[in-house]
């Protein structure tokens, strides 16, 4: 089934954002975490969609939260208050997808 | 136990000791908000800053010194706000202490600094050296980079090597400058409090950052009623390498050995690290109801000046010193509702000191602690200056070309498409993914290191303390002459152009790894390490130097075991380690 939207776009990245289906993205975010977490022996396929990133899961400590927040900055535009705010989003790799739909810049 | 001679702090209070203190003791803080613009930062930051008129003034005291006079007024305004700041203080105790190192060839410049010159210039033993030559030092400077607890790490280096007999004095110097580099970094970590810091309130936010420079001279211990430096220990939570550990393990691995040695009963306060953070503040007041010193005057004076980082073990000494002197301790600026489980004495009112004694604390990033007791007049210790002996029991060589134990070559297999250092972690190691997140300098030296432990616990065989126990007998020293140069290459990076924001993402992993000492961190959180941690960057590392600061290191008698050496990572391609395992020979 295809679907036709108009969108109105101020740049190249929210055009990308808005193209990319929520398997595009989720895939991307993996690749981009594991490129900012130097998670460099894991692959794509090996991370959890719905697994916790914190405690269990990929078991991410306060500095892999803090650098997220950046990542969301640099490639989505996206401003995180603090890191309390950062903890409600970063609940799984599919949490932080939903998140960045709703609020790419 | 060594005398202290003279002591100068310039901060934004003041040029003198005196004026610090005076402007203090009538309640003043100089942490003030500063726009983000000044700086082209993230966000708006509380700090205090040497003030430019001070900056002018120094500039132009030191243009009239014997040591500035061959300059030019072009020269003079080329140097760097860090030699200034370093230079003036320095010279103004010289002064005071009649001390002339052109003179006196045995007189050693001991610099404590996180970042150096940072702003102007990464090569931090070459700085060093310049500076020392300058101010007519005729031996090479040390310079003590041990995070935010390098002021008290480089008194207790000095006063092990006074007691050494290397030096017949040693001027320690503390100061780092409060730029660009390091605002982004602590922003960057989320570290910061948006209005002034509330040290072990209940309503803290985090830490301010704040300048200055404060030197003491130290020398030979004396039967005079005088100040002294009577003892201090560093000790690594092994942990984590941003965070302290939640039952003060390292704090209590400093303190105790000191109330053992010395009469808590003779304390009139305990100055503590107090920055102002959640974790910081809670750990401290755990090691201060754990030490048993619970009733013994507690205050942190980082909400008067700000943390000052490689300063702030100078100042915060200093200036209880004084008061301590003049029987007054100095409340804790920002504080007013306890925010910590530990039972603690703390007062937002100056209060009458009884004693002339005092302990001083301090935690950094990398997991080290440390602590000194300062004394008026010579106490008895119950430690015994014994003759230190050591043997070099291992070594490890690492180069872009090859690895070797024991200088037999260790074949590596190469993985296409990954460094060197890559392919050593897989072949030899390959069960620790944190290795993943280190920089390259601390990958290099936990890999060194991962091979001499490796190779002690096969050579050794049954008779060998297993790994990852938990054990304090062990300390972990290293040095180089670059710092964490590739490091601080990869976070200036992260800040995109000087003057604005555009491209501006400074990385907060990428700022801890520009601690050098994170290296002995990652080593000791490994391994289990609460020992001593040390770096320590020199202008060139020669037998001498080496030898002298891993005998300071035995200088500590809880430790049996040195891993020392030299760890350099310029870039992925120039790097080289040579790491070798002492133990202490007891006959």
């Amino acid at each position: 089934m295809t679907t036709i939207t108009t969108v109105t776009c101020n740049s190249i990245e929210e055009i990308t954002i808005n193209i990319l289906n929520m398997d595009e993205l989720i895939l991307k975010l993996k690749e981009q975490i594991i490129d900012v977490l130097n998670l460099e022996e894991m692959t794509p396929d090996e991370i959890d969609t719905d697994a916790p990133l914190f405690g269990e899961g990929l078991g991410l400590d306060s500095i892999d939260a803090l650098e997220l927040i950046v990542l969301l900055e640099r490639e989505y535009g996206i401003k995180l208050a603090s890191p309390t705010e950062g903890k409600k989003i970063f609940t799984s790799v599919r949490g932080i997808a939903e998140y960045v739909k709703a609020n790419a810049k | 136990m060594s005398r202290i001679l003279a002591d100068n702090i310039v901060s934004a209070l003041g040029m003198t000791t005196q004026q610090n203190l005076d402007a203090l003791l009538r309640g003043e803080s100089a942490l003030q908000h500063y726009d983000k613009t000044t700086l082209a930062v993230g966000a708006d930051y509380v700090a205090s800053l040497i003030p430019e008129t001070t900056t002018v003034e120094m500039r132009r005291c030191l243009q009239n010194e014997p040591e500035y006079k061959g300059f030019t007024t072009e020269e003079m305004a080329q140097l760097s706000r860090f030699e200034v700041k370093v230079a003036y203080s320095v010279l103004n105790t010289l002064r005071q202490a009649h001390l002339n190192p052109q003179k006196d060839e045995n007189v050693l410049l001991v610099l404590s600094t996180t970042k150096g010159e940072v702003e102007q210039g990464l090569h931090l033993g070459e700085t060093a050296a310049r500076i020392a030559q300058r101010l007519g030092f005729q031996t090479e400077p040390i310079v003590v980079s041990n995070a935010c607890v390098s002021g008290l790490s480089a008194l207790i280096t000095a006063d092990r090597l006074l007691r050494q007999h290397h030096y017949t004095a040693i001027v320690v110097c503390g100061t780092d400058d409060i730029g660009r580099f390091v605002v982004s970094g602590f922003q960057s970590l989320k570290a910061f409090s948006a209005e002034r810091c509330r040290p072990f309130d209940i309503d803290r936010m985090g830490l301010n950052l704040g300048e200055a420079v404060a030197t003491l001279v130290l020398s030979a211990s004396s039967d005079k009623p005088t100040w002294h430096f009577a003892d201090g220990r560093v000790k690594n939570d092994a942990y984590h390498v941003s965070a302290p550990s939640r039952g003060a393990d390292g704090a209590l691995l400093c303190i105790e050995p000191l109330l053992v040695e010395f009469d808590r009963q003779q304390l009139a306060v305990v100055n503590l690290h107090g920055t102002a953070t959640v974790f910081n503040d809670q750990m401290e007041s755990v090691a201060i109801e754990k030490a048993g010193l619970s009733d013994t005057p507690q205050n942190g004076l980082k909400g008067a000046l700000g943390h000052t980082l490689g300063a702030a073990g100078l100042v915060e000494s200093i200036l209880t010193l004084h008061t301590t002197e003049q029987g007054i301790i100095l409340p804790t600026w920002g504080y007013a509702e306890q925010g910590t489980s530990g039972r603690m004495n703390l007062s937002q009112k100056v209060r009458h000191a009884q004693k002339r004694a005092f302990l001083k604390t301090l935690a950094g990033f990398g997991g080290v602690n440390a602590a000194a007791v300062f004394q008026q007049g010579k106490m008895e210790s119950v430690n015994a200056e014994k003759p230190i002996k050591y043997d070099s029991i291992l070594c490890v060589d690492i180069t872009p070309e090859s690895v070797r134990i024991n200088h037999a070559p260790l074949p590596i297999k190469a993985i296409e498409g990954k460094h060197f250092l890559t392919a050593i972690y897989k072949q030899c190691v390959d069960d620790y993914p944190k290795f993943y997140k280190m920089d390259g300098l601390s990958r290099l030296g936990f890999l060194a290191s991962e091979l001499l432990l490796q190779e002690e616990q096969k050579e050794a065989g049954e008779g060998c303390v297993p790994r990852f126990v938990k054990r304090s007998d062990r300390a972990v020293v290293m040095y180089n002459c670059h710092s964490s140069i590739s490091a601080d290459t990869d976070f200036a990076h992260s800040l995109g152009k000087s003057d604005d924001t555009e491209g501006y993402f400074p990385s907060p992993s990428v700022f801890v790894y520009t601690l050098p000492n994170i290296v002995t961190g990652e080593v000791a959180i490994h391994n289990q390490f609460q020992g001593e941690t040390q770096f320590y960057v020199l202008p060139q590392v020669t037998p001498q130097a080496e030898q002298q600061l891993i005998e300071a290191a035995f200088a500590d008698p809880a430790t049996q075991s040195v891993v020392a050496g030299c760890v350099e990572y310029i870039n992925d391609n120039d790097y080289h380690c040579h790491l070798q395992l002492y133990r202490r020979n007891n006959h």
